[in-house]
């Protein structure tokens, strides 16, 4: 290095400018954003409002039913890839969000958190330090808790096992209705204890691609294991694939979707610091996931969504949405049905497995 | 990409790093972000008449704040002084070496002259564009650049051939 620009190009403070850039960022958009913009720009808001509006509604829950078969793989595209798979608009029944992507290990435990960002980074520490596994299929089971019209909450559970083209997938199994509220129930007690889900199905498909959506990105499973593995790769990734919005809120809801993929553990662990980052995220100890399991709730600074995972910080073990509820929408052959305010998915196992049927 | 807010983040994204390195060459590191902060904002609200390239009017935004930060009295440190407080030492032994070998050389610059040769090597400003803001005719800027980057090679002992003129 011996060319002049080049020495002085070297003392230009770039550590400090991408840290007060990654800390003022959020602030000083939503600062500018709550004034009226320039005359020109106001029409423009104006004419583009309709569409940024959804568009900033980050945490939608995308579920996709293909022709009543995968019964609602959360978050999931499906394109068919050489046979037959049409999308079709279906009903409530989304199961098996994609859960965690190696089964919990014994991890060392935190003890003493100052906050929540301390804590985010301790798990970042801890999931770099694990192993990439692989196997044929990547298989994952959850339990979500959906609230509907008549006032109860559904509860579900799904597995799905898929190797890049085909699987087997298992929704709405053991579904147990709940009321909060005891009007509600006698209402729908009233009414003949209507069914509020789809039956029970198992069913095996090749031929299918399915994708992730994570903003305005679609992810196969082979782009997951390639997602960045350095915090700032990944926290420009997520920038592209930011729809608009808040983009705190929108790294919560990438988060939880990296977490219960197959990504790297250098992936997870770099969206753990990129989560680490984000402004007036809050900590709360012993909390309990909606499988009563005993964990640590971070949460978004406007309280819309809370992930809880264990004490290590390394594994995710639910996602609690309590935004506004969401609008429907579609796009290409995908169904997005829209998150409601108290949804909630726990991810209870996942990892590689070499066969169909086959559990981690 | 016709929506303002987009178009606004997009130009924050590209821009804010390069409006808070130009705003610590005049200002401690939370009044320059303070700054940087300022500017966008007035971008935003001046966003109609954002030129084709926006970096040289964000700085010009920035220049004029820093101007009344300085009109307010606070203290004013030199450049070099600064910079070597901003950028870490690293732990390479001949990166530290060289870092205060450059360091050094800048500070025996003139304030305007190190600040002319630094706006040139990190943003590569048009020399019309950087005499706006270093506040001389663009002829006037150019030799500042000359004058800067000969001193400085001769401070590190550089080839004078790797010395070039921007156009």
């Amino acid at each position: 290095m011996n060319d002049i620009d080049e020495r002085v190009r070297a003392l230009r403070p770039d550590g400090l400018l991408d840290d007060a850039y990654r800390r003022r960022r959020d602030a000083d958009l939503a600062r500018a954003f709550a004034e009226a913009p320039s005359p020109r720009s106001t029409v423009l808001s104006r004419l583009a409002a309709p569409w940024s509006r959804l568009a900033s509604r980050s945490p939608m829950v995308p579920r996709l039913l293909v022709a009543g078969a995968l019964a609602g793989l959360a978050a999931v595209t499906v394109i068919p890839a050489a046979t037959t798979g049409t999308a079709v608009l279906g009903g409530p029944g989304g199961d098996a969000t994609p859960s965690l992507a190696e089964p919990v290990r014994s991890a060392a435990p935190v003890t003493a958190t100052l906050d929540a960002r301390t804590f985010l980074l301790a798990g970042a520490e801890t999931v770099a330090g694990q192993t990439a596994l692989t196997g044929r299929y990547w298989y994952e089971r959850t339990r979500t808790f959906e609230p509907t019209d008549s006032g109860a909450v559904v509860a579900h559970t799904g597995e799905v096992w898929y190797d890049g083209r085909g699987g087997r997938s298992s929704s709405n199994q053991d579904v147990e209705v709940t009321f909060a509220e005891k009007a509600d129930e006698a209402a729908w007690k009233a009414k003949g204890s209507p069914s509020l889900w789809p039956d029970p199905k198992t069913q095996e498909f090749s031929g299918m691609i399915l994708k992730t959506g994570i903003g305005k990105k679609s992810l196969t499973l082979d782009d997951e294991r390639n997602l960045p593995g350095d915090v700032r790769g990944m926290e420009q990734w997520l920038r592209s694939a930011h729809q608009g919005g808040s983009f705190p809120v929108f790294v919560f809801d990438a988060a939880r979707h990296i977490l219960s993929s197959p990504a790297t553990p250098a992936a997870r662990s770099a969206v753990l610091r990129v989560l680490a980052d984000q402004p007036g995220i809050t900590l709360e100890r012993g909390v309990k996931d909606p499988l009563g399991r005993t964990g640590v709730a971070v949460t978004t600074a406007g309280g819309d969504i809370r992930l809880i995972v264990d004490e290590s910080g390394a594994s995710l073990l639910a996602f609690e949405y309590n935004g506004p509820d969401e609008e429907p929408r579609t796009a290409d052959r995908a169904v997005f049905i829209p998150a409601r305010k108290g949804l909630k998915v726990a991810y209870e196992s996942s990892g590689w497995v070499g066969k169909l049927g086959a559990r981690p | 990409m016709d929506d303002p807010k987009a178009r606004f983040t997009a130009l924050y994204d590209r821009h804010y790093r390069s409006v808070l390195g130009y705003a610590l060459l005049r200002a401690e590191r939370q009044a320059a972000e303070d700054i940087a902060s300022e500017t966008f904002l007035i971008a935003w609200r001046r966003f109609d008449r954002l030129p084709e390239t926006p970096l040289p009017w964000l700085l010009g935004i920035a220049r004029n704040l820093l101007r009344e930060q300085r009109r307010s009295g606070l203290r004013r440190q030199a450049l070099a002084e600064r910079l070597a407080e901003l950028t870490p030492a690293g732990d390479v032994a001949e990166q530290v070496a060289e870092r205060e070998a450059a360091l050094a050389a800048l500070a025996g610059l003139s304030e305007p002259d190190a600040e002319a040769v630094i706006l040139a090597s990190w943003y590569g400003l048009a020399p019309a564009d950087a005499a706006k803001l270093a506040g001389c005719s663009a002829r006037a800027f150019t030799v500042r650049l000359y004058r800067a980057r000969r001193r400085l090679a001769r401070a590190l002992d550089l080839t004078p051939i790797t010395l070039q003129e921007q156009s």
